[in-house]
């Protein structure tokens, strides 16, 4: 928006308008990240294999219902604002939100592991001076997060019971595999994916929710290459496809309806319009397997 | 930025023709591109049917053609010519070439007032809320530049500037105790022309005031001439110089205020379009005015039918178009008129 010649020697507001855009942009891509933790980066930082007192903090909600999913939610010294389940994360001290925890609090409750997401590496940047064990999750598929949990088992000492946990979750998956696998493409039904309704969101590869959907025998019906890209609604009217899932609470199948050229669906029409949890199928967490059987559950019956 | 009464501006008439011909052909394209296999004959068919003159279309090719890219296309061309009026608008008015419409406040004030809609109402309340938060922002403006009953317009510059940027620490202090809410407020900030049930229903809104702004603006192309001039000239040659600025900023800022509200930030318009005319037909209000306003109405056309196109069936968010094509281009006109 700033020309060349400039004219005065005033700040030209205009500047601070797209510097602000710039900063939320970079805010909005993060957080996204964040809440689906499924972008690519480096590996975690050192692992601690240390015994006795140990004092969890968890930074992204992924990773802090993770914790209590393998047990350890009694260790949980810190978490975020965002941790918002199981309700017993609530109880938890806070050390901020996601994207700028508090590196002041996080050192002073003295923890023994710090668990977030790859996204994060900023933060753990700022922890890892003050000699804190960083692990930051990296995965961007279903298995990704299962070998994640695994290796989170093993960090907090969660022991034989993690792995148990795990591997429970793992045959929970596989059996929805399993019956997805032997689908032929006809009945595999085409599904679109509503992130969010103004403007119109989905969710692309590279992201929990498009493995979701496959995973549960599903094809997209858009040919999507964002992670969340805003989609031309006209599309989504071309494509017709025979499932919809709505993975927000703005609107239920009356407003779909209500959407010039919606009704001619199929699955509006057909009345298969779903809502899925949004923390469950975007967080890379336990209930991602919830997710993944209740979208199963939707797509091809309780077989 | 001189005045000139010269009847025919350099190339005025031949941009007067060019712009005539260009629009109809734009409006065009643009009703028959898109994901869906809608063409040419299904747009005049369409076209036909809501005009009583031809038999009913397919539900969907209607709804599409109707209901989805019509209300885009006219949203887009009036938001353009409202942007780049009040652009000319500001520029005349501030004297100063790097006036945009959202130069003393409309934008920050509208935003801030968004975001507390989006934060704690619903996403329906944000084109009210942004309006009046961009009016009062302007009002306030305004009434700081007041100087014995007639407005500064040196203070009403640096005025505009220190409040929006005080107005965007509020917003992301907000967007900041908001967290995950946030995205809802950052598409917003991007604009875009998207035809929601909100959107559509504003439309006759927009169309109005944007009409109405501009006619005035129009009856009042010479006193700007004037004003171009400076105050004291413009004074001794009979404008009526408090009176033109009240009116020219009162229009200035509805336009931007309307048209914030219902599209959000769609950046570039205002300010590149405006001298993109002044370059090739120079700075006459009553050449500039009309012909900025169509010319924005075709750049955001074009502009849109970019966005939502070129990764269909992703979509660019539009104002980053605006300035990836305006940008390089207004530079190149920047550069030859410097060489004639």
């Amino acid at each position: 928006m700033t020309k060349g010649n400039a004219f005065i020697n005033h700040h030209y507001p205009g500047e601070r308008i797209i510097s602000l855009k710039a900063t939320l942009i970079v805010a909005l891509l993060l957080t996204v990240a964040l809440f689906a933790g499924c972008t690519s980066g480096d590996g975690p930082a050192t692992p601690s294999g240390e015994q006795g007192d140990v004092r969890i903090i968890s930074i992204s909600p992924g990773t802090t219902e993770i914790v209590f999913a393998l047990g350890m939610g009694d260790k949980m010294v810190g978490v975020t604002t965002y941790c918002n389940y199981p309700p017993a994360a609530l109880e938890v001290e806070k050390v901020g939100d996601v994207l700028n925890p508090s590196v002041e609090r996080i050192v002073s409750l003295k923890p023994t592991l710090v668990l977030g997401i790859v996204d994060q590496s900023a933060v753990a940047e700022r922890l890892t001076p003050h000699g804190i064990n960083v692990h930051l999750m990296n995965a961007t598929s279903l298995d990704g997060v299962m070998d994640e949990m695994a290796t989170i088992a093993r960090l907090t000492g969660a022991g034989e019971e993690g792995e148990r946990i795990v591997a429970d979750l793992r045959g929970r998956i596989a059996a929805v595999r399993e019956r997805t696998t032997t689908l032929d493409e006809t009945a595999r039904p085409t599904v679109f994916v509503e992130v969010w309704d103004e403007p119109l969101m989905s969710a692309g590869p590279g992201t929990f929710t498009h493995d979701v959907v496959i995973s549960a025998g599903g094809r997209p019906a858009l040919d999507l290459t964002m992670p969340w890209p805003n989609v031309d609604a006209e599309a989504v009217i071309v494509a017709k496809p025979q499932v919809v899932l709505l993975t927000h609470t703005n609107r239920t199948i009356e407003h779909l309806r209500a959407r010039p050229g919606w009704n001619a669906i199929p699955a509006v029409k057909d009345e298969r319009v779903y809502l899925i949890d949004p923390d469950a199928v975007s967080r890379p967490g336990p209930r991602i397997v919830d997710a993944v059987e209740e979208v199963a559950d939707r797509l091809h019956g309780n077989g | 930025m001189a005045t000139g009464d010269a009847a025919v501006p350099r190339h005025g008439r031949a941009l007067g023709a060019l712009l005539a011909v260009a629009m109809p052909i734009v409006v065009i394209i643009a009703l028959s591109s898109g994901p869906a296999d809608v063409g040419v004959g299904d747009v005049a068919s369409v076209l036909r049917a809501h005009a009583n003159l031809g038999p009913q279309v397919d539900g969907t090719t209607d709804a599409i053609v109707w209901d989805m890219r019509l209300p885009r296309v006219v949203l887009a061309l009036v938001t353009g010519a409202a942007l780049s009026l009040a652009g000319v608008a500001f520029q005349t008015l501030l004297r100063n070439p790097l006036a945009d419409p959202f130069i003393i406040g409309v934008s920050s004030g509208a935003s801030l007032a968004a975001s507390l809609a989006l934060a704690f109402g619903t996403s329906a309340l944000v084109p009210p809320a942004g309006f009046i938060g961009g009016l009062i922002t302007v009002y306030v403006v305004y009434q700081l530049a007041l100087e014995g009953g007639e407005v500064s317009v040196r203070t009403m510059l640096l005025a505009g500037v220190v409040v929006s940027s005080f107005l965007s620490s509020c917003t992301t202090l907000l967007l900041i105790i908001m967290g995950r809410d946030m995205h809802k407020v950052v598409f917003w900030l991007m604009g875009s022309l998207e035809p929601t049930g909100t959107t559509v229903g504003l439309l006759p809104i927009v169309v109005l005031a944007t009409a109405l702004g501009g006619l005035v603006l129009m009856a009042m192309a010479r006193d700007l001439n004037l004003l171009l001039l400076g105050e004291d000239h413009a004074r001794h040659l009979g404008c009526d110089v408090p009176r033109t600025k009240t009116v020219c900023f009162v229009c200035a800022s509805l336009l931007a205020g309307v048209v914030v509200s219902v599209t959000g930030l769609i950046g570039f318009v205002g300010l590149v379009v405006p001298h993109m005319v002044r370059l090739i037909a120079g700075p006459d209000n009553r050449i500039l005015l009309p012909h900025s306003a169509v010319l924005g109405g075709i750049f955001l056309v074009l502009a849109d039918l970019v966005a939502r196109t070129v990764i269909s069936p992703e979509q660019i968010p539009v104002g980053t178009i605006t300035g990836f094509v305006g940008g390089p281009f207004f530079l190149y006109l920047l550069v030859r008129s410097r060489r004639i």
